[in-house]
């Protein structure tokens, strides 16, 4: 392979980093200028750090509790995506049963949606099932839209695992389901950390939903808590800014983590028989 | 170890295509049976229908005496050997054999003492803590081997598992592999495309075709005595020469002629009657002689050093698109485009009818 060269691809890829990181760099520069500052001379390199934000957001206004909410819908959503969506897509991967493409196809048609146009009827039917500002009541809805997704990421990388890996554990006296545990599962770790990442992310910054289904701040996530700061007179934008690096830090850092963990998978070889 | 039997065995596909017609097989307790055929001629559906990985659209399989035909691959107790070893990837080579002792619950001291035992039988002491991808082929060949042997199964299964290895590791294996059978006693059930594998390793040599068995019998009986055509143009090599022609063969004398050739014999020498016949001859079987009392005049195309023989094709004198293929001493001195006689040895001829190819005796 020819290597790249020159002063290019440096300025391109340059370019890119800037881009994508300026937005997150500018608010956690903001997030540490003092309020009054805010909107008289911006400037990339902040004169004076205070952390008054911050505290404020943890001391007046409990900013714990939408993370505490975030974690655990988007957690839950995630296990019981991975935890069915592996057992179903491992099924339409490699079981011999009828309907088999419908099913696949209808599974990705109920991501089409759009999510708007459900809210009601969804609302209607969480408020029939008393399900309406509890917890259930955001992780079933996202597992609608976060489940197709696993599958299909899922059947796809299942479908590439040679199939005899499972036959020569059935031959060794393997359960079908045992195989599935003992050979394809950990197999299959670089693809199931790949789509608990993307339903983790899905989960974590889902708007609507949480906003349409909780009724108070003991169950509010977290961007609903932050689309909630803004008062009748003013914007606290040094705390909307504080709070937006809260909530995308840790998931920004699993992110990094995991991709690791992809990418070593990956190189290991571990598909291949 | 159990014996395998076979029952009117059928498999047809959903979409109609038929891989496997009335097989009927026994293979004996301790018993090497090789299946052989071209690609496509189902035997590896057979094999896999005998491991529990296919189910049958019809017919029985029996191991020892336990009908099998719906027990699932895990409770059937056969241990399989695949083409790609089908190694698991993320164990190391010491779980790779222990998975399936693991799996039918045998206690961990009596697993880490098999594991060793297999080890040391097929010389895998130094790899245990390895994984399969940090093995050479024949490394990884030997671990799936030793993942069959480790569970002292009722039958061995393997699937064409010397495909992968160079010519020289599969000669090497191929012996290992028969050492193993003779020390184990096992019943093995071993599937190749390869004939020299098929006649070297087997007790017994079941040749299939389209589905459907042709012969099984001992290798030097399919060699000596083809049951069919396909039999006859499969196993050996290089392949059997065949010549069409007529059969006259009365009380007084025996005769074939051919386009090519005219063979006569002695009275009784070939089969009794008359008709449309397929004369076949081994290559080895003709000899090069003085064109006067040849059986047929052939011109030398190409000779081939085969090491210890030389390989001469030829083309008959009268019929060009006739190619003979002669197996003759390495000495004999035969050139390029001179014209030969050749002798077919009358003891070694085989008659097959030309209407549907059976072997006539």
């Amino acid at each position: 392979m020819r290597r790249l060269t020159g002063w290019g691809p440096v300025l391109v890829v340059g370019l890119l980093v800037v881009a994508t990181a300026f937005p997150f760099y500018w608010a956690i520069v903001s997030s540490l200028t003092p309020e009054a500052r805010l909107f008289e001379a911006p400037s990339l390199f902040p004169s004076q750090l205070v952390f008054d934000h911050y505290r404020a957001l943890f001391d007046q206004r409990d900013f714990w509790i939408p993370i505490r909410n975030s974690l655990i819908v988007a957690g839950n959503t995630t296990a019981f995506c991975v935890l069915v969506g592996s057992l179903c897509a491992y099924a339409l991967a490699r079981l011999q049963f009828r309907w088999k493409r419908p099913i696949l196809a209808f599974i990705l048609a109920v991501t089409m949606f759009p999510q708007i146009s459900i809210v009601s009827p969804l609302y209607l039917l969480l408020r029939e099932l008393r399900l309406i500002n509890t917890y259930p009541g955001l992780v079933l809805p996202y597992l609608t839209f976060a489940m197709p997704l696993t599958v299909w990421l899922l059947v796809s990388f299942f479908r590439q695992l040679p199939a005899e890996l499972e036959e020569a554990a059935m031959a060794d006296g393997a359960s079908r389901l045992r195989a599935f545990w003992e050979i394809i599962l950990p197999l299959s770790l670089p693809g199931l950390a790949t789509t608990a990442i993307l339903t983790l992310v899905y989960c974590w910054n889902e708007f609507l939903f949480a906003l349409s289904f909780t009724l108070g701040p003991e169950r509010q996530t977290v961007p609903v808590a932050i689309a909630l700061f803004r008062g009748q007179y003013q914007v606290p934008w040094g705390q909307i800014l504080a709070a937006a690096v809260v909530a995308t830090a840790p998931i920004a850092l699993l992110v990094l983590l995991f991709q690791r963990k992809i990418v070593q998978g990956l190189t290991a070889g571990a598909v291949k028989g | 170890m159990a014996s395998i039997k076979l029952e009117d065995l059928e498999k047809t596909y959903p979409n109609g295509q038929v891989a496997v017609r009335e097989i009927n097989l026994s293979i004996a307790d301790g018993e090497f049976v090789v299946l052989v055929g071209p690609s496509g001629c189902g035997k590896s559906t057979t094999l896999r229908i005998v491991a529990g990985l296919e189910t049958p659209s019809r017919g029985r399989i029996l191991l020892g005496d336990e009908d099998v035909t719906a027990t699932p691959p895990q409770d059937r107790d056969i241990a399989m050997v695949f083409q790609t070893y089908a190694l698991y990837p993320h164990k190391t080579v010491r779980d790779n054999l222990a998975f399936g002792l693991r799996m039918r619950g045998v206690a961990r001291d009596e697993i880490d003492r098999r594991v060793e035992q297999a080890a040391r039988t097929l010389g895998l002491q130094q790899l245990l803590d390895r994984k399969p991808l940090q093995l050479s082929g024949g490394q990884r060949q030997r671990v799936a081997l030793g993942r069959a042997i480790v569970r002292d199964p009722k039958a061995f299964l393997l699937d064409e598992p010397l495909s992968n290895l160079d010519a020289k590791l599969r000669v090497q294996t191929r012996a290992e592999l028969a050492r193993i059978h003779k020390q184990l006693g096992a019943t093995m059930l071993y599937v190749t495309h390869d004939q020299e594998e098929a006649m070297t390793l087997g007790d017994r040599v079941a040749v299939l075709d389209a589905g459907r068995l042709q012969q099984v019998a001992a290798p030097a009986e399919v060699y000596r005595r083809p049951t069919n055509l396909f039999v006859a143009g499969f196993i050996g090599s290089p392949t059997m020469n065949l010549f069409s022609g007529v059969r006259d063969a009365t009380d007084a004398t025996s005769r074939f002629v051919s386009p090519s050739c005219t063979v006569t014999g002695g009275a009784g020498e070939f089969p009794a009657g008359a008709g449309p016949t397929i004369l076949g001859v081994r290559p080895p079987d003709i000899e090069l002689c003085d064109p006067a009392d040849a059986d047929l005049a052939a011109r030398v195309d190409v000779v081939e050093l085969l090491g210890s023989a030389v390989l001469v094709h030829l083309r008959a004198a009268g019929t060009e698109d006739q190619v003979i293929r002669v197996v003759a001493p390495e000495d004999s001195r035969v050139r390029e485009d001179e014209t030969v006689g050749l002798r077919f040895n009358r003891g070694r001829l085989h008659f097959f009818d030309a209407g549907d190819g059976h072997r006539l005796d």
